[in-house]
């Protein structure tokens, strides 16, 4: 019956929101009409800017200055508690714990990506099944975190020693090393890396991409002259092809760094954050929604932004040195 | 003129490489890769088709010699609701995605097209947007959406995806609507074509292929998105389908890993179908949401 009703409603936004829009920009024209030409166009484009700008306020910018407020105020986000939240969000051994193995997923994931893409970009390109190899590749990119989390959950199964693996890790580890098998999502010591595996595979396919254009982007001239002034294929690569690569691999780092600081899904499928595998992400949404602290929740939120801090001024750099060239 | 290059390209990189890399090499290691990517998906696959007692038991590998079953596809359906959360799903991704789009078309084309005081700046901090974490719009717009009484509601992800997604499509879109020779601007200015006429029949038409980048891009990150639509409308009648999943692979209930592998392949039918049908703009959205043109 609602469905119904939720079905009329999204075809309605669907027809809608176009309409509306066009009836913005339609009314704005109206609006300005009485003003002299210079006017007028300095007037347009904050009138056209009206509908972006209400979703930006709304969803971006409010939250915000609310996520602040909330972080000195108390489980409600009311009232004022100083720097409490703050106090609590370094000292307490679930957020350091958190902290820790939020800090190696932006530093293990991106790197591991960045060098498997790397190579893997490297050598497709010469090989004639090119686009067979990235296609299969890409494809777990499409996939949701979910997926991705169940595929690999089913690969990690753990069936007790002796008895038959049912998990493809178990059964190649325990058939190579004849060793016992490993619960690799229990096991503190392997399962961190366990969950970082599954965000390898899903993001391999967007760095290869990146890394594979940016490798058809290099001139071939430079390669040419290189070798005919004898470089080897080492030199070639480390001080032609390298050098010409950093912008773009620059911004396979960032944004996997940017990434990995916010995830959420892989942990929350497999452990819960259990088990020595609490991330930031995670734990934020366990204190706000199944401990009900909106006051400590928030503060990490505002420990999360101030970490992306960094990466936020190397894009606008990145940025502006692109609106230069 | 252009496999003429390709090629020259081709023989020019890997006749010297040769030198240092035994061919053979090359091949084992591309090929190593795609197997071990390839090989996880494929073990879902087969794993969805057996039965819950054979797998709980054998690996999928052995699978040729034990029965093949559709069961957990007609227990993920009729049990499972995933059958309702793909609707669920299409009902939260489409509004929302061509809601987007259209929203990205007008500001992109003011951040493109016009010049005003100011609009350099208020571009970078838009784009500087993109980093925020999703994590930090959880609370204050549970506790909105409760308060103008939209909570559970479709509405409220239409809306958190329109605004979440803007930044990022503002990027990809102003790089096509700039990317148009200021001439034609000129040319229909002269032509006395208002500005409302020039948006519509001459830069959005020339910017067809990027809205549908931006729309297929952003369509297939909504419908993987599972974080915010856990928050804003739970595991309810209107959990999309990545909720209803992640419900089934958290459930401490017995070992239902076939189930989870069919819901998980049905959920998986459309994004895969839209990759390969439109492989080419996916690719670029992937491309040009990081690398400028």
């Amino acid at each position: 019956m609602t469905q119904g009703r939720d079905a009329l409603l999204a075809l309605a936004v669907i027809m809608g929101v176009p309409l509306l829009l066009a009836g913005w920009v339609v009314l704005a024209e109206r609006i300005i009409r009485p003003l002299g030409r210079r006017s007028r166009n300095r007037a347009r484009p904050w009138l056209w800017l009206v509908p972006g700008l209400i979703f930006i306020v709304a969803i971006l910018i409010y939250p915000f200055f609310a996520t602040i407020r909330f972080a000195f105020g108390d489980g409600n986000g009311q009232g004022f508690v100083g720097f409490d939240n703050f106090v609590w969000a370094v000292t307490r051994p679930e957020n350091l714990e958190a902290i820790r193995n939020t800090v190696a997923w932006m530093i293990v994931l991106p790197i591991a990506v960045l060098i498997i893409g790397l190579v893997f970009a490297l050598l497709a390109d010469r090989v004639r099944y090119e686009r067979a190899a990235k296609s299969i590749v890409m494809i777990p990119s499409v996939f949701s975190l979910v997926v991705g989390s169940v595929v690999w959950g089913l690969m990690y199964r753990y069936s007790p020693p002796g008895a038959n693996q049912s998990g493809l890790v178990n059964a190649v580890y325990t058939g190579v090393t004849g060793n016992p098998p490993i619960g690799w999502l229990l096991e503190p010591a392997v399962n961190n890396a366990a969950l970082m595996v599954i965000g390898l595979w899903m993001w391999l396919g967007f760095a290869m991409l990146l890394i594979s254009a940016g490798i058809k982007g290099v001139p071939v001239e430079y390669l040419e002259a290189a070798r005919i002034d004898g470089a080897n294929e080492f030199q070639i690569f480390f001080n032609i092809t390298l050098r010409q690569l950093i912008p773009t691999l620059l911004v396979v780092l960032t944004t996997l760094t940017v990434w990995a600081l916010k995830v959420f899904d892989i942990v929350y499928v497999m452990t819960l954050g259990r088990y020595g595998t609490q991330v930031l992400g995670t734990r934020v949404y366990e204190q706000l929604f199944n401990e009900d602290q909106f006051g400590q929740g928030s503060a990490l939120v505002i420990l999360m932004i101030l970490i992306t801090v960094p990466v936020m001024l190397i894009n606008i750099w990145r940025n502006r040195q692109e609106e230069k060239a | 003129m252009m496999t003429a290059v390709t090629s020259t390209r081709r023989r020019v990189r890997s006749s010297s490489l040769s030198t240092f890399v035994a061919r053979y090499t090359t091949h084992i290691v591309v090929i190593l890769i795609c197997v071990v990517w390839i090989i996880p998906a494929i073990g879902m696959l087969v794993t969805s088709f057996r039965t819950a007692g054979d797998a709980a038991v054998t690996g999928w590998w052995t699978a040729w010699s034990t029965s093949f079953s559709f069961d957990s596809y007609n227990q993920a359906v009729t049990q499972g609701g995933v059958g309702r959360g793909l609707v669920n799903s299409l009902l939260i991704t489409l509004p929302a995605n061509t809601a987007l789009v259209f929203v990205a078309a007008v500001t992109s084309y003011v951040f493109g097209v016009m010049r005003f005081k100011g609009r350099d700046v208020l571009f970078l901090l838009i784009i500087a947007m993109m980093a925020l974490p999703a994590q930090m719009t959880l609370a204050p717009l549970f506790a909105l959406f409760q308060t103008i009484g939209l909570a559970g509601e479709f509405a409220s992800l239409w809306i958190f995806q329109v605004g979440f997604s803007l930044p990022l499509s503002i990027l990809i879109l102003r790089n096509f609507f700039s990317s148009i020779p200021q001439d034609i601007f000129e040319a229909a200015d002269v032509d006395g074509a208002s500005a409302v006429r020039t948006f519509f029949s001459v830069a959005l038409p020339l910017s067809l292929p990027g809205l549908f980048t931006v729309l297929i891009y952003q369509f297939i990150h909504s419908w993987n998105e599972l974080l915010v639509p856990l928050v804003l409308i739970g595991g309810g009648a209107k959990a999309p389908v990545t909720v209803q999943i992640a419900g089934l692979a958290t459930s401490a209930s017995a070992d239902n890993q076939t189930l989870v592998a069919a819901a998980a392949l049905i959920s998986l039918l459309i994004p895969l179908g839209v990759f390969f049908a439109l492989q080419k703009y996916y690719v670029r959205g992937f491309l040009s949401g990081s690398v400028k043109g």
